[in-house]
């Protein structure tokens, strides 16, 4: 166990150190502190659906969005707090949409899956498994068309492995060379479905190889061993040289969705990946570059917190959308 | 309450003659046109480029060889990637036009049509837009069988984000596939096999067709007949027929069924007081059921007998002449019912 | 299908009749324009051919009953065909009526007497309208009750409502414009209550039963029974027992009382006396009439030659032929040619005025023939509707009756009358000298709302004039 944790040195070598570092604690941080206070939430009766936690999956979504331009884009998950708030999404719009009122990113009309923030071309989380390969593919290809130079960024579950469409984008994005990084949060499970008997063929990145394309695993709870990773994906693809496969191994602590039974994971194994817990490794990373104290991050810490309540009060004290607002915006 | 008396060229805004020109042809100067003006309309699909003629029906015709293969893009056989693509590619800047090269293949790319392309813009409370038209033909009658011969505009119209667009003649193919292009909401557009040898008068120079408005294409005061595609000329034979027993149909072509111009066919109702709606989707739960449930929540009282539906049976289409000619609205099918609503038998 | 045979509306006033005579009985096959049964209206009995060919499937209203324009009489069907639910109760509700069990029972055998409106609704049997029917009906006040359809099933649809409603859509009653459950009216008639007073509660303003309860216990509570209210034109008269000693009206007498006095009433009635030498016009007769004999006609009335000698005064003096539109003025002759009618005394009592038509252009021995048909079938009361319409003058002659003049009634809508009197020697002043002529005394009453007495005057003048040099009348 201590092997394996020691064995992430990769920061050694990472861009992601001093300011940088200090952002993507905080990043972490903030993603960390928004997904367990919309936990609460829902617990306490307070929040309609159902939420996707992210905690765990930290190093994932900021490690690959410390890698991008602002002008690259990102399709989510339903897990999508991550990416949105990686992306420079606005905690205090994202918790008003999740209770559902007028001043959230979507008015209120979406809902946790279905937070987007457009201008800063993160392209939504989606209900749909796989629902983001076509938006993110296509999004690559107007990059293309347009010679903007932007790189799309498709994020996945282990869940969608298995949809056709990822097969079907994989294959036009490599024909066609798009600049499009697929990116797999292998977090091990989809919903119950365990990824050790229901992905053929063992690890998935080999499959990236039957497209002719690149494809890596990387240990998804590293921050530095993503960011090193996709940066070189990413980099690869704005150059015209194609899509990869990224796949990140990591795990999510707590259950698919708010409310999820895990009676299918034992919890020996979530201890375990428990003492993986990203942000402790990018804490530690910090502290020992001098980055920051202990100190400073126990303050980061607090403001943060701070930050969160301060949207859940904004957001609390939002009004809801007026039923006038119901068939606006179907169509432009 | 007035009725819009219109030969369809009468409708056209036109600045120069009208030539005689096939539904195909008039598919490809639009996209033609469009192409020349936008230049982030581009076109995908299967075999659209390289394949003899341009696509299977030569619709893109010539595409290929003046925009050059960035712009006009063969795909594998990915029906789902290929609307999802596009959809994708719209959302973030482009118009593209994906064909789908059959509707019957389409149901493979249900998931980013219903869930994704028609309600982006409404789940992230406006801030989306996605101006794709995907385009696919439709229809039966030249013994395609039952996988090649549907008319599935149904579940399209039945999603709300999407626009739903059936031209039956050149012009209005040529004006409202340039309206759909333009348009910045997702557009099913969909031709018809039969209808694309069809040769009709078009405009010469620049027109567009507004989505949404319905063209009276005969007037007459007895019946109201309201069709879809290949229907409506059949309803224009059915109408010649009948005015030699002094029975006048009144034929509507509704263009577009999503956004539908209900008002148009209501004001016909009121003076004729007899409906007949004609697909060649199948009868049960086609587009013509939701047409008369809207005539009749609007003109009931307007109503001097039942409302009909001359429709295809519910039935995969046979593949036999016999049977699909049996399985088909035809001209007579419409007369028959025209009569009996006329004669009081209904 | 089923034809329905509805109580026609055989003239401009007309507003109800009864049935004299069915010509024909249940079960019987009937062609297409044959008499089916006789009509007692105010201008006469009347024959009523039938709207279609088949077998009288039914007849819904006895003889001797008197039902408003427009009641369905009877239906004409073919042999086989199950009859429609035509008298179904349940109100014609625009709102859609009751939830009923529909009527699939075939009525049995012998006719109802009763006007189906009323008996209906008791029975408890739905109505089958088109919405577009019963919009048109609700339009004209018409209750639908009262028609039997020509759709399938029995429906009624809007060619039914317009075969039986006005064809001007426009210009109903004011009190038809009222929207009025068939219940409300019916209790508002039994109340005396004024439908046009009420204001409905119901849904679209719709007058209920208990609107027009409110209303009628708000009077003063009437001991006697209400009168039937003015305007409403689906009651059929009631005859009131006549006190002793008083014979009760018949119905002629009392249509012609009616008549006679309204026309009176109405009209700024002034008579000219003219007395014409018809010596010249009796040596015309007479020469005439063995030519006319050796033709089939056996004689030339004067009446014959009078009503032509008026026509063609009409054609110099058209003014004549104008019309009092009440409320909106006069309104001129538009005829191509002038029908002139003929007054004929019935046994044992009526008058009925068949009509001349096209008299100014018709040849005498055309307008001869004529009469003397018109005057047999009058006599038998076979006068069709047809043949008492078109006029617009009408003449009246009491001669036979040592009478010379008199002052007719002028016979509404029209503006003159000619009354002719007795033709006979008399002793005459000519150039200084008495001489013995042949005279008769024309009386023209004349409306002085329409025309004044110079016009007047100058079309009687003519009219003598063309009596007395009546070579004229030969259609030169």
């Amino acid at each position: 166990m201590t092997a394996e944790v020691e064995a992430r040195d990769s920061h050694a070598t990472s861009p992601l150190h001093g300011d940088r570092l200090r952002e993507a604690l905080r990043l972490m941080l903030t993603i960390r502190f928004f997904d367990e206070r919309a936990l609460a939430l829902y617990r306490a009766g307070e929040m309609r659906g159902t939420t996707h936690p992210y905690i765990g999956m930290e190093a994932v979504g900021v490690g690959v969005m410390l890698a991008l331009q602002p002008n690259d884009y990102v399709t989510s998950t339903h897990r999508g707090h991550g990416h949105t708030i990686a992306k420079g999404g606005d905690p205090r719009k994202m918790m008003a949409e999740l209770l559902g009122r007028a001043t959230g990113y979507s008015g209120g009309k979406g809902g946790s899956m279905h937070i987007a923030d457009m201008d800063k071309h993160m392209l939504g989380a989606n209900g749909i498994v796989g629902g983001g390969m076509g938006l993110a593919t296509g999004a690559a290809l107007t990059a293309l068309l347009q010679q903007t130079g932007s790189v799309a960024i498709c994020f996945f579950g282990d869940g969608a492995l298995e949809q056709g469409i990822l097969h079907e984008t994989t294959n036009l994005a490599a024909i066609w060379k798009l600049p499009v990084v697929f990116v797999c949060e292998n977090n091990q499970y989809a919903m119950s479905a365990s990824a050790a008997w229901s992905v053929a063929g063992g690890d998935p990145a080999k499959r990236a190889a039957g497209y002719g394309i690149p494809g890596v695993t990387v240990d998804g709870m590293d921050l530095f061993a993503v960011n090193a990773q996709a940066s070189e994906f990413v980099e690869r693809a704005r150059r015209g040289e194609g899509p990869a496969y990224l796949v990140c191994t990591t795990y999510r602590f707590h259950g698919h969705h708010a409310g999820d039974p895990l009676n299918y994971r034992e919890k020996e194994e979530v201890e375990r990946w428990r003492l993986q817990d990203p942000i402790e490794h990018a804490k530690r990373v910090a502290i020992e570059s001098r980055a920051m104290t202990e100190a400073e991050i126990a303050d980061l810490e607090q403001r943060i917190e701070a930050q969160i309540e301060e949207a859940v009060e904004f957001a609390k004290n939002s009004p809801d959308p007026t039923v006038d607002q119901l068939m606006t915006d179907i169509y432009a | 309450m007035t009725v819009v008396e219109s030969a369809p060229s009468a409708q056209l805004a036109t600045d120069g003659a009208v030539r005689q020109i096939t539904y195909v042809e008039a598919l490809n100067e639009a996209l033609r046109e469009e192409m020349r003006r936008d230049s982030a309309v581009f076109v995908m699909g299967e075999d659209v480029a390289v394949w003899g003629g341009g696509g299977v029906f030569g619709v893109t015709k010539g595409l290929v060889e003046e925009f050059g293969t960035q712009r006009v893009r063969d795909t594998p056989i990915s029906e789902e990637a290929i609307a999802a693509v596009a959809i994708g590619a719209a959302a973030t800047g482009s118009r593209p036009v994906a064909e789908i090269m059959y509707v019957d293949f389409i149901g493979l790319a249900m998931e980013p049509i219903v869930n994704q392309a028609a309600k982006l813009r409404y789940m992230f409370g406006g801030k989306a837009k996605v101006p794709v038209v995907i385009r696919a033909q439709e229809g039966a009658g030249r013994g395609n069988a039952a996988q090649h011969s549907q008319s599935l505009e149904a579940w399209f119209c039945h999603i709300p984000g999407l626009k739903v667009v059936t031209p039956s003649t050149p012009a209005d193919a040529k004006g409202l596939l340039k309206s759909a292009i333009r348009d910045d909401n997702p557009v099913i557009f969909l031709e018809h096999k039969v209808l694309y040898f069809s040769k009709g008068p078009v405009p010469e120079g620049e027109y567009t067709i507004p989505l949404g408005v319905a063209d009276v294409k005969r007037v007459g005061k007895h019946v109201t007949v309201v069709g879809i595609h290949t229907m409506v000329g059949k309803a224009l034979q059915a109408a010649d027929k009948l005015a030699e027993e002094g029975i006048e149909l009144e034929v509507i072509d509704p263009r577009t069924l999503v956004p539908f111009d209900e008002q148009t066919i209501v004001d016909s109702v009121k003076k004729t007081g007899r409906l007949i709606v004609s697909h060649e989707a199948y009868t049960r739960s086609g587009y013509g059921a939701e047409i008369i449930a809207g005539v009749v929540e609007a003109a009931f009282d307007y109503l001097d007998a039942p409302p009909l539906r001359v429709c295809a049976k519910n039935v995969p289409m046979p593949y036999s002449a016999v049977l699909e000619t049996a399985a088909l609205p035809q001209v007579d099918d419409l007369v028959a019912a025209a009569r009996s609503l006329v004669n009081k038998e209904r | 299908m089923a034809t329905p045979v509805t109580m026609p509306v055989l003239g401009l006033t007309m507003e109800e009749g009864t049935v004299a005579e069915w010509l024909k009985a249940e079960g019987d096959t009937v062609a297409k324009d044959e008499p089916l049964l006789t009509v007692e209206m105010d201008k006469g009995t009347v024959e009523v051919p039938s709207p279609a060919a088949g077998i009288l499937r039914r007849i819904v209203v006895r003889q001797g009953t008197t039902v408003p324009i427009r009641t369905l009489i009877a239906e004409i069907g073919d042999r086989n065909e199950v009859l429609a639910a035509a008298s179904p109760p349940s109100a014609p509700s625009p709102a859609g009526g009751p939830a009923d069990l529909p009527s699939s029972a075939r009525p049995t055998g012998a006719a109802s007497s009763a006007p189906p409106a009323h008996d209906a609704v008791a029975s408890g049997r739905r109505l089958f309208a088109s919405p577009r029917a019963r919009m048109r009906a609700r339009a004209i006040g018409l209750d639908l009750t009262t028609l039997a359809g020509s759709g399938p099933h029995g429906r009624i649809v809007e060619s039914d409502v317009l075969a039986a409603g006005a064809t001007d859509l426009g210009a109903a009653p004011s009190d038809s414009r009222v929207l009025i459950t068939p219940v409300a009216r019916r209790l508002a008639q039994e109340r005396g209550v004024a439908i046009g007073d009420l204001v409905g509660s119901g849904p679209g303003g719709r007058i209920t039963q208990d609107d027009v309860v409110r209303a009628a216990d708000q009077r003063a509570p009437a001991a006697t029974p209400a009168p039937i209210p003015a305007g409403d034109q689906r009651v059929p008269a009631v005859a009131e027992p006549a006190p002793a000693g008083v014979a009760a009206l018949s119905r002629v007498r009392r249509i012609t009382a009616e008549r006679m006095a309204a026309s009176a009433q109405a009209t700024a009635r002034v008579t000219l006396f003219l007395e014409a030498d018809f010596s010249e016009a009796a040596r015309f007769r007479a020469q005439l009439q063995p030519e006319f004999a050796r033709l089939g006609t056996p004689k030339l009335p004067w009446d014959a030659l009078i009503a032509k000698a008026a026509a063609l005064a009409l054609v110099d003096h058209p003014a004549v032929a104008a019309q009092w539109v009440d409320g909106q003025g006069l309104r001129p002759s538009e005829v191509a040619h002038f029908g002139v009618g003929v007054a004929v005394t019935l046994e044992p009592e009526g008058l009925v005025v068949p009509v001349l038509k096209d008299t100014d252009v018709r040849s005498l021995r055309e307008l001869a023939t004529d009469l003397l048909a018109l005057v047999d079938k009058a006599r038998a009361g076979r006068l069709s509707p047809l043949e008492m319409q078109g006029g617009s003058f009408t003449i009246t002659n009491l001669g036979a009756y040592r009478v010379d003049g008199f002052t007719p009634i002028i016979n509404p809508p029209e503006t003159a009358i000619l009354g002719v009197g007795r033709i006979t020697e008399k002793a005459v002043v000519i150039e200084g000298k008495i001489e013995a002529r042949t005279m008769c005394t024309l009386s023209l009453s004349f409306d002085h709302r329409v025309v004044d007495g110079a016009p007047a005057a100058a079309f009687l003048a003519r009219l003598a004039e063309l009596l007395e040099r009546p070579y004229a009348l030969l259609g030169i």
